[in-house]
Order: structure tokens, then sequence, then C-alpha cells
């Protein structure tokens, strides 16, 4: 039974998420991005289909992973960017504490801003799916129900860029705070992944000795490199299409369940801090 | 009934004590002035009020329940109208406004923003984008805002602050209305005149403290130095100043051109007894006024120095004789 102040809650997330979503659609970042997200798409299944032909093998079980993964990716980040940018105008404007006035505490303020992405995310899927079946038409492929599965799990790939985006607005608080401790979180993760592979290389091109200085980096940063990938919504993606195509209930199932804690753990995490700081800017 | 219940209300920043201890009791369907100078704890209160501030120690009733940040049934209750408010500006004043009636579940939304649109005079502008509004023009649309779900208490920082004198005159009907449907209002403002004019009720605060709070009648009575009561005559014979100051009521007679001033003890107004004493003695006064001390005038009486004074004389006063 939900007590009366939890359907009052309910009723706020409802209005703030409509009207979120609503911004963003009247918007023009999201169609651009994901016109771009299809586009880069096209680039890679083009590519596919002409290895294909000219080398007469598939190497693929879906060649459609890589696309769905590619555009998925890049629209998440676009909604993830987005309200970590529109919590952030909220704070620095103070139109956060008008909201508070009223019949809004911080977990529907949070989980509005959350679901609205999310929905739009649901509409974008929408638009991938046609662009999909465009392209089995096209191109001849196989039409496999998997791709369903695939788009379906990345909703919580989706939640997890949403879910940090909203985490690193109530860390930052303020705009330019915002946006530069998440430029930062993503080109610290980028540059530690690079930085690993570049360690790689060189350890494989000098051979040096165990305890040489470089051997030591690359076991550091292939250590936090680790760590990245087990956290990362990206490298669980990844793991569960893996699983998907090789029928893998208990590797889909552990990817899932991964995923969704770590959605749910940042999300609680972006309303404990805007608890604990406070909505006045 | 109570509407509003503090206890004790207490909130540091540091060391700092923004509010000390502050105990009030507002009752349902008042009108409450709340003032005090720059940085005495008004707008603290209210945020604690409102929930939007935790107090360090102290509770805050509204209705008998306890504010908290997630008070839902509570704060859809409540109107606010914030001292410095903003907006959407990418909104036309009517979405923006549906947007917050939405929020509230406000009943009848549409017609009653229709109506509140009308009476700030905003009609021709509801379809206009927020961010082309004056300052005037928002901080109508924030009355706006606050009162389309009819609540039942308005929550006033500074409400006619950047209005004009006829947006004032607006705003002050729209109280009116808000008052007689049975609101309990609590205003804090710096323009004194629109306090007196609005409320029924005032609290001093200084230094987080509740130092006075009484009618604003009682308070000009407590503070002010008795009552003055003015005439004019057409002859004045030369001893009528003494013969008034022999009055047994009277403090002081003093005379100004031909307008003399008597300076009562402020125990009851004095007029007829005056009025009877001038006619027995046939001085019969052309004109006779009772001069108000205005709460600007308490309000600057009432200055830093003197507010501990003035605090221990009025205990002093109160303290109940058995």
């Amino acid at each position: 039974m939900i007590s009366q102040n939890n359907k009052y809650r309910l009723h706020a997330i409802k209005t703030i998420m409509e009207r979120v979503s609503q911004t963003r659609f009247w918007g023009l970042g999201i169609f651009v991005t994901l016109a771009v997200s299809l586009a880069f798409s096209s680039v890679l299944l083009v590519n596919f289909s002409r290895f294909t032909e000219t080398n007469l093998i598939t190497v693929e079980k879906q060649p459609l992973t890589a696309p769905i993964l590619l555009s998925v990716i890049l629209i998440s980040l676009y909604l993830s960017l987005t309200i970590s940018l529109n919590v952030s105008r909220e704070y620095s404007n103070n139109t956060i504490e008008m909201l508070f006035y009223g019949p809004v505490d911080e977990s529907a303020y949070m989980l509005g801003n959350f679901f609205a992405q999310l929905k739009v995310f649901l509409y974008s899927l929408i638009g991938i799916l046609v662009w999909l079946n465009l392209s089995i038409w096209l191109l001849n492929l196989d039409f496999r129900l998997d791709i369903f599965l695939m788009l379906g799990v990345s909703i919580l790939m989706c939640g997890q860029w949403v879910a940090f985006g909203l985490l690193v607005a109530s860390w930052g608080g303020k705009r330019r705070n915002t946006l530069v401790y998440f430029m930062l979180t993503i080109l610290l993760i980028g540059g530690i992944q690079a930085g690993d592979f570049i360690a790689a290389t060189l350890v494989q091109i000098q051979s040096p000795t165990a305890t040489d200085p470089l051997v030591v980096a690359r076991n550091v940063l292939s250590g936090i490199n680790g760590l990245i990938s087990w956290i990362s919504p990206y490298s669980q993606l990844s793991s569960a299409f893996e699983a998907i195509l090789e029928n893998s209930t208990s590797g889909f199932l552990g990817n899932l369940v991964l995923m969704f804690v770590e959605m749910i753990l940042m999300l609680a995490s972006s309303i404990l801090l805007l608890k604990k700081k406070g909505v006045r800017g | 009934m109570s509407m509003i219940v503090t206890s004790d209300l207490t909130k540091k920043f540091g060391a700092f004590k923004a509010v000390d201890g502050l105990n009030l009791r507002i009752a349902q369907g008042e009108s409450y002035g709340f003032l005090g100078p720059n940085g005495a704890g008004k707008t603290t209160t209210l945020s604690m009020l409102l929930g939007i501030l935790t107090p360090t120690s102290g509770m805050v009733f509204i209705q008998g329940e306890q504010v908290r940040s997630d008070s839902f049934s509570l704060k859809r209750k409540i109107g606010v109208v914030a001292e410095y408010q903003t907006f959407y500006e990418n909104m036309t004043a009517w979405e923006y406004v549906m947007f917050f009636a939405r929020l509230y579940q406000a009943a009848n939304a549409e017609k009653r923003a229709e109506m509140l649109f009308e009476q700030v005079n905003l009609m021709q502008w509801k379809d206009a984008l927020i961010s082309a509004f004056s300052t005037g023009m928002k901080k109508k649309l924030g009355f706006i805002r606050a009162l389309v779900h009819s609540p039942d208490l308005l929550i006033l920082d500074e409400p006619v602050s950047g209005l004009d004198p006829f947006g004032i005159i607006q705003v002050r009907s729209l109280l009116m209305t808000e008052k007689a449907r049975g609101a309990t209002l609590i205003i804090s403002s710096h323009i004194l005149s629109e306090v007196e004019k609005t409320t029924d009720r005032v609290g001093i605060i200084s230094r987080g403290k509740l130092i006075l709070e009484d009618t604003i009648d009682n308070i000009q009575r407590k503070v002010g130095d008795g009552e003055r009561i003015l005439f004019r005559f057409a002859n004045q014979t030369p001893d009528i100043l003494g013969k008034l100051s022999s009055l047994p009521f009277v403090i002081q007679v003093s005379q100004e051109e031909d307008e003399i001033s008597v300076l009562t003890d402020g125990a009851k107004d004095y007029r007829e007894d005056l009025g009877r004493y001038l006619v027995q003695n046939e001085w019969i006064p052309l004109e006779m006024k009772k001069h108000q001390t205005s709460l600007e005038e308490v309000y600057i009486t009432i200055s830093e120095q003197s507010l501990r004074t003035i605090q221990e004389d009025l205990e002093t006063e109160d303290v109940p004789s058995d």
C-alpha cells in the first residue's frame, strides 16, 4: 500500500519528468546526437559490409552489435552531460529552491530528472530501431531477435550514465564546477585507458626487466584499468552483448545485476549528496 | 487552532547563531508581520518553516505536523513569494504557472490562474516568455505561482519590493482577498507601512531572538511614549497650557504655532475626558485628533542599541501579578 506522502512524491516525479523531457525534445541536441550516432553507425556497417564482400568471410555473429553499441553510448553520454548541466543550472539560477518550496524533495527532484532522460532515451531507441530495420533490409542482413535484447539492456547502461550525470551535478553544485568535474572524470578514465595501452605497447617493443619503471607503471595502469573496466558501463554493456550472442544466461544476468546495482548506488548517492548540500545555490 | 508553532527553534552557521531559541505561535487565518533589521534571522526562520533549512535544534510544526523537506502533504498547502525569485525564463508565464499548478495538483487551476492574471493585470502577457518580463512583472508572476493552488498558508518575504505603486495596490488587494478566504499570512518586509496595512500582529526579531510580539496597537502603546492628542483652538486663553498640565493623566503639554499637543499616559483614549474638560472650561476646540505612532516610528525607536533594555522592561511589565 502506497502512503499518501509517497503518492505525492510519485506525482512530483511525474511532473518534473514531463517538464524536463519536454525541454529535451524542444531542443535540437537530442536529434543532432541521434543523427550523428546513426551516421557513425552507418559508416561502421558499410565498412563491415565491404570487408565481407571483399574477403567473402563473416567474422561477426551479429554485425549490428558495434553500431548499436556506438549509438546507445553516444546518446547516453549526451543525456548524461545535459542532465548534469540542467541540474547545475537549476542550482546556479536558484530555480531548484523555488521547486523545493513546494511538494518536492531531493528524491523526487533527482528521480524526476532521471526518468525524464530515460524517457528521451526510450524515444531515441525507436529511432535506432527504425534505422536497424532499414539497414537489415538494405544490406540484406539476417534479422535476429537478439537486437531487441541488446536495445533493452542498453536502457540500463543509459540509466548508469544519467545517474552518473546527476551524481556529478550534486557534487559540483554550480554549473562551471559540474562541467569541469564531468569532463575531468571522463578525461581521467580515457587517459588511464590510453596510458595503459601505450605502456603495454612500449613494454612489448622494449622488453624491459621486471624492475624497470616502465613495467611498474604498466602494472599500476593495468590494475586501475582493470577496475575501470569492471565498473565501466561501456564494458558491462559490451559483456552483456557478448553474453547475449553466446546465449550465456548467467553472464547476461550477472552483467544486468552489476549495471543495476551501480546505477542505484550512483542515484542514491546523488540524492544523499543533494540532501547534505541543501538546495540553496 | 495554531497554523504555525515553533519551539526553541535554533539555527547555527558555524559558531554564528542566526536564529536563537525562537518560539512563535501563529493562529490559523492570522496575518503576521515578521520584522527585523538585515541579518536578524528572518529569512533563515522562513527557510526553516519551509523545510529548506534543517534547524540545528528545536522544531517547526505547521497544522500540528512537524515540517521536514519531504513533508509533501504540508508543502502542498503553502504558497511562497521569496525576496529573490527565479523563473524558468524559456517558458511563457502561462506555461510556468500551469507547471506549478500541476505540481501542487491545484483544483480548477486554469480558472484560478486566469482570475489571478486578471487581478494583477498580467493577462495580456500570459503567453509572453518570462525572459521578456520586467522585475515588477516577475514579482506579480511569483504571486500567481504562489496562489494558484489556493494555499492555506502564504509566506511572503519582501512581497512588495520591486513593485510600482499600482502593483503594490494590486498585491495588497490580492492579499486581502486571500486573508478573507481564510489563508494565514506571514509577511516579512522592510516596507513597514505595508506591514501595518496588512497584518494583525507583528513579531520583531533581532540577532535571532524574538524581542517583541504583539498587535500593532499594543506595540505602539508599549513602545510609543504614551498617546498624543492634538488640538486647534479659535481663541486661546493664556492659562490653557497650565490647566491641561494639571490633569492627572497628562504627562506633557506643548504648543507649536496654533496647535497644542497633549501627551497622555496612554492607559486609554482620553479624547472624551479632554473634550468634556475643555467644554466645561468653555474652551471650544476647532479640531481634535489622536496622533498614532506609526510602525515605522516604533521600529526606529527599537533600534539595535535599545533592544536589550526594551526587552528587559517588557519582561518586567509582563510579569503577571497574583
